[in-house]
């Protein structure tokens, strides 16, 4: 139980801070209003449409072996080594960006903001690549101590559909796995410094995310893959 | 502290969690003088406005994980203390908090009628030992329970007790000292 006449005393106290103005300006972007519901029949009809909507794009997908979601895209010559199309830095205008940034420039970036935000990550050297002005390529590097494990990685975030920027096609020639159902690929080879070093590679929901992880934690990469796909 | 202004401040973070972005500024209003206090004496004033910026921004986003009806100053300034020392981590790897820099507001940015009395309690805390010092720190400062100022001074919660209860008595004796003579 604290001293009442002694927290009147800070209290006083506190209150005579002069606190700078302009503060809450840009936090205001970061309240999200919450969307009124709509009535319960159109939930339901709209829920039923979904799955019926799902269901004809899987049918079709399946008849006409597209891929929905997985590493890479398939070779032509029905070959299993990916056919890619590569695009090099010229090709790009990049500007750098903040991390607390990153969800304004694309939803699929929201894991990499998020990690900004806790206290045992740090996201920094964010930039935007464009090509002919559109959003082509996003990249940070992350540093993450957990568990008393440090792991440093880079990552890159492509929304390029049909092509690779060109430091990135080593990732399409590893190992393919699978986490909850969804196909990565992963390499690991050993770093400058010694520790293992990990390349994973995730296509899920038109994107692709590369991560080029340096950590002797050796779920390192599996806490991205949470990330993202969790 | 006010319970009225506990009641606001947990009236606006729940406005902020369904979307009202002018409840940050009712924060800000109430809370603001605090919670640039506690970033200033973490951060330093180089860092605090930039400190408090991203607190907002915290705020703003976790509102929604906020407990209503807990204790909304210290929710606020734990947000507030965790962002500055991340801000100092980064800069500094093995930067450590000085206990000294803690209680040195009127030096800078305070309103000139009330820098009297904040001077003669700033003086009265450093008389402290760094321990008590601490401990009104976190009690005073933080809003922070026996319990989580005993987890962060690394002790049990009866030495913060009695660690409190020997500073008290000191600053209400070092005080009415002042105020007498």
């Amino acid at each position: 139980m604290k001293d009442r006449k002694l927290q009147e005393k800070f209290d006083g106290y506190f209150k005579g801070v002069n606190p700078p103005e302009n503060i809450t300006a840009d936090a205001k972007k970061y309240v999200k209003t919450k969307k009124p519901l709509m009535p319960r029949f159109l939930r339901y009809a709209a829920v039923a449409a979904s799955i019926a909507l799902v269901s004809v794009v899987t049918v079709l997908g399946l008849y006409y072996n597209l891929p929905v979601n997985g590493a890479a895209p398939p070779a032509s010559d029905g070959s299993d080594a990916p056919q890619i199309t590569l695009y090099y830095d010229a090709d790009l205008q990049g500007s750098q960006c903040s991390a607390y940034e990153l969800y304004e420039k694309h939803c699929a970036l929201k894991f990499l903001q998020d990690l900004n935000y806790l206290s045992y990550a740090d996201v920094s050297g964010c930039t935007v690549y464009s090509f002919d002005g559109a959003l082509t390529l996003v990249k940070s590097e992350v540093t993450i101590l957990r568990n008393l494990r440090r792991s440093e990685s880079s990552v890159f975030v492509e929304f390029a559909k049909d092509k690779v920027y060109y430091p990135l096609e080593n990732y399409y020639s590893g190992e393919k796995r699978y986490y909850n159902g969804t196909e990565y690929l992963i390499t690991q080879t050993t770093a400058q410094n010694g520790e293992p070093e990990f390349k994973l590679l995730l296509n899920y929901g038109g994107v692709k995310y590369y991560f080029d992880i340096i950590s002797s934690d050796p779920g390192a990469y599996e806490h991205y893959l949470q990330l993202i796909l969790d | 502290m006010d319970s009225n202004d506990e009641e606001k401040l947990n009236r606006l973070i729940s406005g902020v969690a369904q979307g009202c972005g002018q409840c940050l500024d009712g924060i800000y209003e109430l809370a603001g003088g605090r919670m640039y206090a506690v970033a200033l004496s973490v951060a330093g004033k180089n860092d605090a406005e930039d400190v408090l910026h991203d607190s907002f921004i915290k705020i703003a986003r976790f509102a929604k994980k906020y407990r209503l009806y807990t204790n909304p100053y210290a929710w606020l300034l734990k947000i507030v203390r965790n962002t500055a020392l991340d801000y100092i981590r980064k800069k500094n790897a093995r930067a450590e908090v000085s206990t000294e820099l803690m209680f040195n507001l009127s030096s800078a940015d305070y309103s000139p009628e009330k820098r009297e009395n904040a001077v003669m309690l700033e003086e009265a805390v450093k008389k402290l030992e760094p321990d008590e010092r601490q401990a009104i720190y976190y009690a005073y400062y933080m809003d922070m329970t026996v319990r989580e100022t005993a987890a962060v001074m690394k002790c049990g919660k009866s030495t913060v007790q009695r660690t409190l209860k020997r500073a008290e008595e000191k600053l209400k004796l070092f005080l009415n000292g002042g105020t007498n003579g």
